[in-house]
């Protein structure tokens, strides 16, 4: 026991990260079928932390001390609840208790079981939406307030997705092998697919409190990591999703203005990219180059280069930005790519080229319905002079922008259509 | 008496809601009381003195009848205490007041002089 008047300051998102610690090593121990007795387990144990800390002053083994509380609590609720009956093997691993504790907290393992759970949560079977819910909660150590106010969804909509994710976990009743073997090595484009969704998320749409959703991308990141650190799952993809993580977050804070308003690339202070980001992002895609694949995380990651790169909004290549987004489409074919690939040929050769592409697009239903979809025309139309399209496209998007920011910044591109 | 301040004891005594809360903290949050705790205890560092802390479990005799820990059907749960060395007991109140468990719903603290 230190002292605990020596200011025992915690880092930041301690209890958060250490909740997800302790659920990976509890639910590898006493199984994926018992994830939400694992979780409870974790949430007593930091409560009791809270109470005991700050008095008695912080352990010199804290992740040992909330490990050996929470085990003891998953024990009393086997045995008092008799929602299982004690198989000889709980007990006998009880009172091993001491031995595993020693055992258990080396780093590596930790990690290895977080790994783990990482795998069980972008099981293909759980819907890749409840994939990132149960990312969340179990391995990031949101609640599920906390997750419903980041993914814009009801509190209540959070916990079903839960329910039916820990229900699809305990009907498989299959336990994932430990990290290494051939089985998860397949599983890890499943995995990659859901720390990018993840990371989306939290970048898509900046809300006036971006901070939060920043958290999103941040936790993506963190995970990411946790798989590059391995040499079985450093695939060149995890290089080039990283690479793009970073150099996306690198112009996080540059979207957004003093008051929460979204700004046009355009618009944005490239002075305050974040260069650190940026340096490290471009070494991991490097890094990426040695394999055979192009991913379409190479070629994201590759655009996301090329604006980071460009001294100004003036000076982008978007002759090689357009180029990008056609092999993107080629990857991850999608009406968006062509959308994109539509902007940058209107930077590159003017709108006409891009009002081209687009005219020529037949869209699918959602694609007319989507926002961007008629904020991308309206404003092509707005800078070829066709005045009326433009206003007409920019209302439309004005209607069914999702957010507050998005909706002010089309308001000002519709002020712009007025003749002066 | 020789000193010219006075002191008094007392104790604190932690009562929390005995059944689980509706809506338990999040871990973020429980860092934040765990900050709120450890910054209390830093300001009145010279007036309280923690016991050395409750293990959960135990047992409860009532009438003759031994019944396992008191968490299983008690509105209310001692949590934890300390102990107190205030001027008076309206000092003692003050400081009870600072206190973070009063932001817990159906927390208290109860303050007892010790001796007689």
């Amino acid at each position: 026991m230190t002292d605990p008047n020596r200011a025992p300051e915690l880092p930041q998102h301690y209890f958060r990260h250490e909740f997800g610690r302790l659920v990976s090593v509890l639910s590898r121990r006493f199984g994926l079928h018992r994830l939400e007795l694992c979780e409870d387990a974790a949430q007593t144990a930091l409560l009791r932390a809270v109470r005991s800390w700050p008095e008695q002053g912080l352990p010199d083994n804290k992740g040992g001390w909330l490990y050996r509380v929470a085990v003891n609590e998953v024990l009393g609720s086997l045995r008092s609840e008799k929602r299982i009956e004690l198989t000889a093997d709980d007990t006998e691993r009880a009172a091993e208790d001491e031995g595993e504790e020693a055992r258990v907290h080396l780093e590596s393992e930790i990690k290895d079981d977080q790994l783990r759970l990482l795998f069980v949560c972008s099981d293909p079977a759980i819907p890749r939406e409840s994939q990132i819910v149960l990312a969340l909660k179990t391995l990031c150590g949101f609640s599920t307030g906390e997750i419903a106010l980041r993914l814009f969804q009801s509190e209540d909509a959070i916990h079903k997705r839960l329910q039916r994710a820990r229900a699809s976990l305990r009907e498989k009743g299959a336990e994932l092998e430990a990290p290494g073997g051939p089985e998860l090595e397949s599983r890890l484009p499943a995995v990659l697919q859901m720390l990018y969704l993840l990371f989306t998320e939290g970048y898509s749409s900046a809300q006036p409190d971006s901070l939060i959703r920043r958290e999103l991308c941040d936790e993506a990141v963190r995970l990411g990591l946790l798989l590059a650190e391995r040499p079985a799952f450093a695939s060149p993809e995890t290089d080039a999703l990283l690479a793009l993580m970073y150099l996306d977050a690198a112009r996080f804070d540059a979207r957004v203005d003093g008051a929460g308003g979204l700004l046009l690339l355009q618009e944005q202070d490239r002075s305050r990219w974040d260069r650190e980001l940026i340096r490290h992002g471009l070494s991991l895609l490097e890094r990426a180059a040695r394999g055979e694949r192009l991913s379409r995380y190479h070629l994201e990651a590759g655009i996301a280069v090329e604006h980071c790169l460009a001294p100004s909004f003036a000076e982008t290549r978007w002759d090689e930005i357009a180029r990008l987004y056609e092999l993107l489409d080629g990857v991850a074919p999608s009406p968006l790519n062509t959308l994109n690939r539509a902007i940058a040929l209107a930077q590159w050769k003017g709108p006409e080229a891009g009002l081209a592409l687009l005219e020529a697009l037949r869209p699918p239903a959602w694609l007319l319905g989507y926002y961007l979809w008629d904020a991308t025309l309206g404003e092509l139309y707005r800078r070829r002079g066709d005045r009326v399209r433009a206003v007409s496209h920019l209302t439309r998007a004005l209607d069914a922008a999702p957010t507050q920011a998005e909706k002010a910044l089309l308001r000002r591109r519709l002020e712009a259509c007025r003749p002066v | 008496m020789s000193t010219t301040v006075t002191t008094t004891k007392f104790l604190f005594l932690f009562r929390f809601p005995g059944a689980v809360p509706a809506k338990p903290s999040s871990p973020e949050e429980m860092q934040a009381q765990y900050a709120a705790w450890t910054a209390w205890r830093a300001k009145f560092e010279k007036e309280v003195t923690p016991g050395p802390g409750l293990k959960p479990g135990g047992a409860v005799v009532k009438g003759g009848v031994v019944t396992d820990g008191p968490y299983i059907e008690s509105k209310e749960v001692l949590g934890s205490y300390c102990f107190i060395e205030a001027s008076s007991l309206e000092r003692a109140t003050e400081i009870a007041k600072e206190c973070p468990i009063n932001s817990v719903p159906g927390a208290s603290v109860e303050i007892r002089e010790l001796g007689y």
